[in-house]
């Protein structure tokens, strides 16, 4: 498993904040990838609307044990306003009114592909107004003017270098093919945790790690079913012989006298694609939560010319 | 220091002494506007942001259980950090336990508390020249490490409650359903 470092800018508006993740590839080290978090920052805040800023970021080293993580700081980072300087040149739109505009919600829709066709859709959120009013519908964002565009242009070039990824289910390796459970056990001592009883030979899950249980039945829906994803933790020879029984974290409760067709049992692993493509798939408003005593979603009109 | 990046706060498990597997109550609160970020990498970073959880046995938080909390910041002012940089990664060296807290927290002493609570976890109130009135905790492990310490109506229980003074004045003092000791 290698994920790389986990990158998290943190953003906040008039309306409030989000985050958004990605993996670096390409650092090898926190301190590098402080050093990328922070040229891609610029160029992230740099297609953002007025007011928005980007607080700061997070780096993290996903393969180290335990996690290490170190924040950067991006405020003052010289990018007052984002790209709204133009909005008003390019539009025509009245400025004092952009600036009660909703920010947070106006996002854009980008498919980020991987070279194995892989592909994960990314909110990229605090985008201007006028890219929403301009194209409602539409990914051509061409009609808005070179301005910004050429600033979204550094953006995608950025993001689809091959530095940056995203974080996926790995499916290929023999490791993570599923084996079928025998039986299911309840562990001894008074614990109850859950344990799957699995023949040798197959893959071999350190305590620590997370499996997924499939298609486990219940003799009656009122009893709880291991499916799902769970932690191991811990594991020991079973008492048939050649078998190991998984005791699995968090399943005190399930008693195995209801399961009657046993499923089975695969692991759980990820790991990070490159981005080589990016792709505006459409612009709209991103609808997140419900502030207290609103309705959901977008809670303010667009600004009027 | 500001450690991380949270929007609302919490108490959780985390491992924190380095070849110890017990674990302890982690206290997240919000950190002054003016406190700077943490410059240097931790373990314990919040779990909130991490895409998986963390290896058990392991240093930093357990699990993804927490409880919520209002995150009241009890004068820390976030722009120094305690003990060694290798000591965030790796955690505290089981031999720092046993050395009395520093008695100067972000160079300012002289704090007051008047009436402060704290319940369900390790409390601390570390200062010079504290002055507690009413104080009042509750519940977990507590300790007031003071030099001058003035204690009215202190009230600790339900934990291991420690005064630990040269010249300790205490004034209608309650301890109970614990270990208490009062060393002046």
């Amino acid at each position: 498993m290698a994920l790389f470092i986990k990158t998290t800018f943190f953003f906040n508006s008039a309306q409030g904040g989000w985050s958004e993740s990605w993996h670096n590839l390409t650092a090898g080290s926190l301190t590098q990838a402080e050093v990328d978090a922070r040229a891609a920052g610029i160029k992230r805040l740099a297609i953002c609307g007025l007011g928005t800023t980007l607080a700061g970021a997070r780096v993290s080293d996903q393969d180290q044990v335990p996690k290490r993580s170190k924040l950067v700081d991006l405020l003052g980072m010289g990018i007052a306003g984002g790209g709204i300087v133009a909005d008003a040149a390019i539009t025509g739109y009245s400025s004092t009114l952009e600036r009660s505009a909703d920010q947070l919600q106006n996002a854009l829709l980008v498919r980020g592909m991987s070279a194995a066709g892989q592909r994960k859709h990314v909110w990229v959120a605090g985008i201007p107004d006028f890219i929403i009013r301009t194209n409602p519908i539409g990914p051509d964002v061409s009609g808005v003017g070179g301005t910004w565009l050429g600033k979204y242009g550094i953006w995608r070039a950025e993001f689809q270098s091959g530095k940056w990824g995203f974080r996926v289910r790995r499916r290929i390796g023999a490791d993570v093919q599923p084996q079928n459970v025998v039986d299911w056990v309840l562990q001894a001592g008074g614990i109850s945790r859950l344990g799957a009883v699995v023949n040798n030979g197959g893959p071999v899950y350190a305590p620590g790690t997370m499996v997924q249980v499939r298609n486990v039945k219940v003799v009656n829906a009122a009893f709880r079913s291991p499916n799902g994803q769970w932690t191991v933790h811990s594991s020991q020879a079973g008492a048939a012989p050649a078998t190991t029984v998984y005791y699995l974290r968090g399943t005190e409760g399930i008693d195995p006298l209801n399961i009657f067709a046993p499923g089975n049992i695969r692991l759980v692993d990820h790991e990070a694609l490159a981005v080589t493509d990016l792709q505006i798939i459409r612009q709209a408003s991103h609808k997140r939560g419900r502030p207290f005593g609103l309705f959901r979603g977008r809670v303010s009109q667009p600004a009027r010319a | 220091m500001a450690v991380d990046f949270l929007r609302s706060c919490h108490t959780q498990t985390a491992r924190m002494v380095q070849d110890n597997a017990d674990v302890a109550v982690l206290r997240w609160f919000f950190s002054p506007l003016a406190a700077k970020l943490l410059p240097i990498p931790t373990s314990f970073g919040s779990l909130v942001w991490e895409s998986d959880d963390r290896v058990i046995g392991a240093i930093g938080q357990v699990d993804r259980f927490i409880i919520w909390d209002k995150g009241l910041n009890r004068g820390y002012c976030g722009q120094t950090f305690q003990g060694q940089p290798a000591w965030f990664v790796e955690g505290i060296p089981a031999a720092q336990l046993l050395l009395p807290p520093p008695t100067i927290v972000c160079g300012a002493p002289g704090f007051t508390a008047i009436g402060g609570a704290e319940a369900n976890g390790v409390a601390h109130f570390m200062d010079s020249s504290m002055t507690a009135v009413g104080g009042i905790e509750a519940n977990g492990s507590a300790a007031f490490h003071d030099n001058s310490l003035d204690a009215l109506g202190g009230v600790e229980g339900n934990g291991s409650a420690s005064f630990m003074a040269p010249d300790f004045n205490a004034v209608g003092g309650v301890e109970a359903d614990g270990l208490g000791h009062v060393d002046t």
